[in-house]
């Protein structure tokens, strides 16, 4: 399972690193990382991801547009994409929804909600709402 | 009854007369205080003429021929004298313009006037002596004449020093009259014409009139000060003297044809004799104390009162001593006094209400002035709060932001930990050095992102609190940034398009000296300065939406890339802080306006008008800079703000 996360904090990488390691050291997990959405637009074809998490304030492009973007290109998932962000007002929460968000998150992030969670975002083959 | 030396007749009465009237006015003239030179030569004129008259009563007394002969010598002596005199004062009163004309014309007639008197026998009337002074007077007539336009010419109009000139020429042709009657006949006896028996009817009131007349013009237009008691006095005694004068000529007219003509001659001439000077006496001593007593006192006691009330004391009241128009006088400025008085109350009164209501006044303005104080408090307060609640999602993202870090690499430490002390029991050390390495760098992370956080909440409250103004040394760059980033992350909130996004170009200059600057405020003028920036570019953004919707596809319009540029740099003395956008621009219309407070043009509720005027007072007034504003509209909008490196204020 090949997950992609986007957030301009590098401090991402080592945090979602060591969440992760036992699931990435059992090879269930793939991580993959980008510190903008013009990154992850860019890496995001042919890549094999099937979840992205990407934070929604980042300098250049929003977490929202990458997501308006990507459902341009994919209607549906997979990829499934989950928004974190750290100001999750319902303005925020609505956009993400019109725009095709499966999920909405808020930080800090609960880690183990989201490991519970990443079941229903890869076997469900549907557009869920929120 | 004549006694052998002397004889009363009436031309010694006139005589008589003639002597008083000239005593009594060279009296007055020595009486005068501080004579100038004019008065000085006039009074000494009137001393020979009065000698000539002393001489010339006892000659009209005397009948014995040797004696008879002395006193007209003298008499001769004495005229030519005064007339010399005469002659003299006419030059030099006002000022003698023709000094050589005058020791000439004077050199002239000393010899004329003198060579008749010891050519021929000095001790009788001869004619040769009367011409002369006709001479004499009419050159007089003319030098009078000459001063008067002389100065009549250099001031263009009539002055008070010609109107005297004019007088005295008035003077001098009655003179020439008398002089011309006195000469008429002996002359008329020369050419065999027929004699004027009346000469003397006309020759001695003349003289009366030409003292008089003489000292009324001197007192009129010289600048000695003259009492209305003497103008009174001479006035009365003038005419008086001239019918006592004459009056025993018509009685001798009258009783020349009687038997015993020369007794009641002698008993009338005596009688006049004794109430010429008995009448003098009475106008020059009673006179003045009639005035004093029913006019000068009266009116001087109202003079002393208007001085008072001029004085400012209107409490004065001059006594009513008599009962005429003088007496009224006094009354009605006692009635003036009073209601000057109630005026005067009133005006205090006035006065009094006019302070209590100036300080009523004052009090009121002062309240009001207070509270527009504490409203613009308030409303400082609250635009302070509006930039904050415009912060809260920039200040949420920078908060959750860092708390997300410390919580889980917290938690995830707690496992490292268990899992360093399995591995440690299992005696894998390298993993164990593994874990413990990431378990140091999560411990970092922990700690980093804390202050990150504990800074956060320090600034935001730095920004709500009241700015001290305290200046310490602040890199520009660094604050630009910070602010940049917090107003940044506060763009997506309520709201706003989330598919709206802001490209963000920076241009800090390296190595730019600190500035002497109370962060706080600078903060403050930074995150206006952005908030409008960013306010600018979504409004076009939202116009270019519009568009597009009303209009062609989105392929035909050109992408509109929302832009704000930041820039720094030292400029000599200065540092220069550029923001700019690429957003709606401000209309020419409202550009002197902007700085204005309570100017705003977001929707009611939205801007309280005042960031920029703030932001504008804390540049200029707080630290000596300038702000200044380079817009096209629809085009972009760029505030520069300089800050001196060293401030003067």
């Amino acid at each position: 399972m090949k997950i992609l996360v986007v957030d301009d904090e590098f401090q991402m990488q080592p945090l979602f690193e060591q969440r992760f390691r036992h699931e990435t050291n059992r090879g269930e997990v793939q991580l993959t990382f980008a510190r903008s959405g013009e990154e992850a637009l860019a890496l995001l074809p042919d890549s094999g991801v099937v979840l992205i998490l990407s934070d929604i304030n980042m300098l250049g492009m929003s977490g929202l547009e990458l997501l308006r973007r990507i459902r341009n290109i994919h209607p549906h998932r997979p990829p499934a994409v989950v928004m974190l962000t750290a100001y999750g007002d319902q303005n925020n929460r609505q956009q993400a929804s019109l725009y095709g968000a499966d999920d909405f998150l808020t930080k800090p992030i609960d880690f183990k909600l989201l490991k519970e969670k990443l079941g229903e975002y890869v076997i469900h083959n549907h557009t869920t709402g929120l | 009854m004549n006694i052998s030396w002397f004889e009363l007749n009436v031309s010694a009465v006139a005589a008589a007369a003639l002597l008083t009237l000239c005593l009594a006015i060279l009296g007055y003239l020595a009486s005068l205080p501080d004579k100038n030179r004019d008065a000085k030569l006039f009074t000494v004129y009137h001393v020979v003429l009065s000698l000539f008259y002393v001489i010339n009563f006892i000659r009209k007394l005397l009948v014995y021929p040797p004696s008879l002969g002395y006193t007209t010598a003298l008499s001769n002596i004495l005229l030519a004298i005064s007339f010399l005199i005469f002659v003299w004062f006419a030059y030099e009163c006002g000022g003698n313009p023709y000094k050589r004309e005058s020791y000439a014309v004077m050199f002239l007639l000393t010899v004329m006037v003198w060579t008749p008197l010891f050519v021929f026998d000095v001790g009788k009337i001869h004619i040769t002596m009367g011409l002369p002074h006709l001479f004499g007077v009419m050159w007089v007539i003319g030098i009078y004449e000459r001063k008067a336009r002389r100065v009549e010419h250099e001031y263009g109009r009539p002055t008070p020093v010609s109107k005297m000139f004019g007088g005295f020429q008035k003077w001098a042709i009655i003179t020439m009259i008398g002089w011309l009657v006195a000469i008429y006949n002996p002359l008329a006896s020369l050419l065999s014409l027929p004699s004027f028996t009346l000469w003397y009817y006309v020759v001695q009131p003349l003289q009366l009139i030409l003292i008089t007349y003489s000292v009324t013009v001197f007192l009129n237009y010289t600048p000695q000060r003259t009492s209305f008691q003497a103008k009174v006095v001479g006035l009365v005694l003038c005419p008086l003297l001239i019918i006592l004068a004459l009056t025993p000529f018509l009685l001798r007219q009258l009783i020349v044809n009687l038997p015993n003509f020369d007794e009641v001659n002698h008993q009338i001439s005596s009688a006049f004799l004794i109430l010429i000077p008995l009448t003098a006496l009475v106008v020059i001593v009673g006179l003045p104390r009639f005035l004093l007593s029913n006019l000068l006192s009266p009116l001087n006691q109202i003079l002393e009162g208007v001085r008072q009330v001029d004085a400012g004391n209107l409490m004065v009241q001059v006594p009513v001593t008599v009962r005429d128009e003088i007496g009224d006088l006094a009354q009605n400025f006692n009635q003036m006094t009073q209601s000057l008085r109630q005026s005067k109350e009133e005006l205090t009164q006035y006065a009094e209400t006019l302070e209590t209501k100036v300080a009523e006044r004052t009090q009121e303005l002062k309240q009001s002035l207070d509270n527009l104080k504490a409203a613009q408090n308030q409303l400082i307060q609250k635009e302070k709060m509006a930039s904050l609640g415009e912060l809260t999602a920039g200040i949420a993202h920078e908060i959750q932001n860092p708390l997300n870090f410390v919580n889980n690499f917290a938690e995830v430490s707690a496992e490292l930990a268990e899992e360093l002390a399995q591995t440690v029991s299992a005696g894998d050390i390298p993993a164990a050095t593994a874990l413990s390495a990431d378990l140091r760098e999560n411990m970092g992370y922990i700690v980093e992102n804390g202050q990150r956080a504990s800074s956060i909440v320090r600034s935001m409250l730095e920004h709500s609190r009241s700015s001290t103004g305290e200046r310490r040394p602040t890199d520009l760059n660094e604050l630009a940034d910070e602010y940049l980033r917090l107003t940044y992350h506060g763009l997506r909130r309520s709201g706003q398009d989330a598919d709206f996004q802001v490209q963000l170009c920076t241009q800090f200059e390296e190595g730019l000296k600190p500035v002497m600057v109370a962060p706080q405020d600078i903060g403050r003028v930074l995150l206006n300065l952005y908030n409008n920036a960013f306010y600018a570019v979504q409004q076009k953004h939202r116009q270019m939406q519009k568009t597009v919707l009303a209009g062609a596809g989105e392929e035909a319009q050109a992408p509109y890339q929302p832009t704000v540029w930041v820039s720094t740099r030292q400029v000599n003395g200065s540092v220069e802080l550029s923001v700019r956008d690429n957003g709606v621009g401000i209309p020419e219309a409202i550009r002197d306006k902007i700085f204005q407070p309570f100017f705003t043009t977001k929707p009611t509720g939205e801007g309280t008008g005042l960031g920029l005027s703030l932001s504008y007072d804390i540049i200029t007034k707080g630290h000596g800079g300038e702000m200044v504003v380079d817009t096209k509209p629809d085009c972009s909008t760029e505030l520069i703000i300089r800050i001196p490196l060293e401030i003067h204020t």
